[in-house]
């Protein structure tokens, strides 16, 4: 037979992992304590958890998508401003925020620092091993360089990456964008973690 | 902010008096709805991270009580802001009501 705790522990795997790791504890406590009143877990509460973890991982799913768009859009506008240019190589352009990565809501200056931070430091060492394991992560071609980076008022950064070809450049700033918004989790993580030590 | 929903509004009363962990604002969500308002844990979850998210309550502090983490929950000044505006408009609902409810000769 199952203890309180193993039952709780075990629904709080249907949580993404980054929410398990931010909450899970403190929820599990709620729940154990509200166990000393009744040891069973009621349907009630499984499905107040379940609509609840239901929405974060939609969240997170919506974060993708948005991030998805933008990188489509952004190449195909590269590519079709590269070619209206002349261009020998093409040019895709992506814009990535906080809020895509779901961390404000409101434009925030100091977030879309941090991510500016991020960013180049991305471009300017991606020889580090951070910025390796990611790029082996993503099959990033190493043909292709990030020509510029830049804030975006207080709204975002601005990726821009040229290649000799479209399909090249479309896939580094897909990559690109995935990768920055990695670390860009793992950044904002750390520092929350660091918070709370 | 434009509307507090009940769960919502009763767990800011909890928290305006004394900050709270989970276990404590289901607690006293229990005695303020005298016992018609069981908070589920995922509903106090998800309405406590889009409190925070809109800067309505921040984490006081934490405790380590029986190797379990307690977090413990207050009211931001915006919070207290929003809860007041939100207590008063309710107030004078319910003054309005009773007042028809009188003119209508119901006993109360």
């Amino acid at each position: 037979m199952k203890t309180p705790e193993q039952r709780a522990r075990r629904w709080l795997w249907i949580y993404p992992q980054a929410y398990r790791e931010r909450r899970g504890e403190e929820l599990l406590a709620t729940l154990l304590d509200k166990a000393r009143d009744d040891p069973r877990l009621p349907v009630r509460e499984i499905r107040a958890l379940m609509v609840h973890a239901g929405s974060m991982r939609v969240r997170q799913l919506r974060i993708v998508t948005i991030v998805l768009c933008v990188a489509v859009l952004g190449a195909g506008l590269g590519a079709a401003v590269g070619s209206l240019n002349g261009s020998t190589g093409y040019l895709s352009t992506t814009t990535v925020s906080p809020a895509q990565l779901g961390y404000a809501r409101t434009p925030s200056p100091f977030l879309t620092e941090e991510l500016r931070i991020q960013s180049t430091r991305f471009a300017a060492f991606r020889r580090t091993p951070q910025a390796q394991a990611l790029l082996v992560h993503f099959a990033t071609p190493s043909s292709c360089s990030v020509s510029v980076i830049d804030t975006v008022g207080s709204r975002g950064v601005q990726l821009q990456c040229s290649s000799p070809n479209a399909q090249t450049a479309h896939t580094v700033n897909w990559d690109l964008t995935q990768a920055i918004g990695l670390m860009f989790e793992d950044e904002q993580r750390a520092t929350f973690a660091h918070g709370e030590a | 902010v434009t509307e507090l929903r009940e769960p919502t509004y009763l767990a800011m009363v909890a928290l305006a008096g004394e900050p709270l962990h989970g276990y404590g604002i289901i607690k006293e969500v229990q005695r303020l709805s005298r016992g018609r308002s069981d908070l589920k844990a995922g509903t106090l979850y998800a309405l406590l991270d889009r409190l925070e998210t809109d800067g309505l309550v921040q984490v006081d502090r934490e405790e380590v009580v029986d190797g379990r983490l307690r977090r413990y929950y207050e009211l931001t000044k915006e919070g207290t802001a929003v809860l007041a505006d939100e207590s008063l408009q309710r107030s004078a609902t319910s003054r309005e009501a009773l007042r028809r409810l009188r003119i209508a000769g119901a006993a109360l």
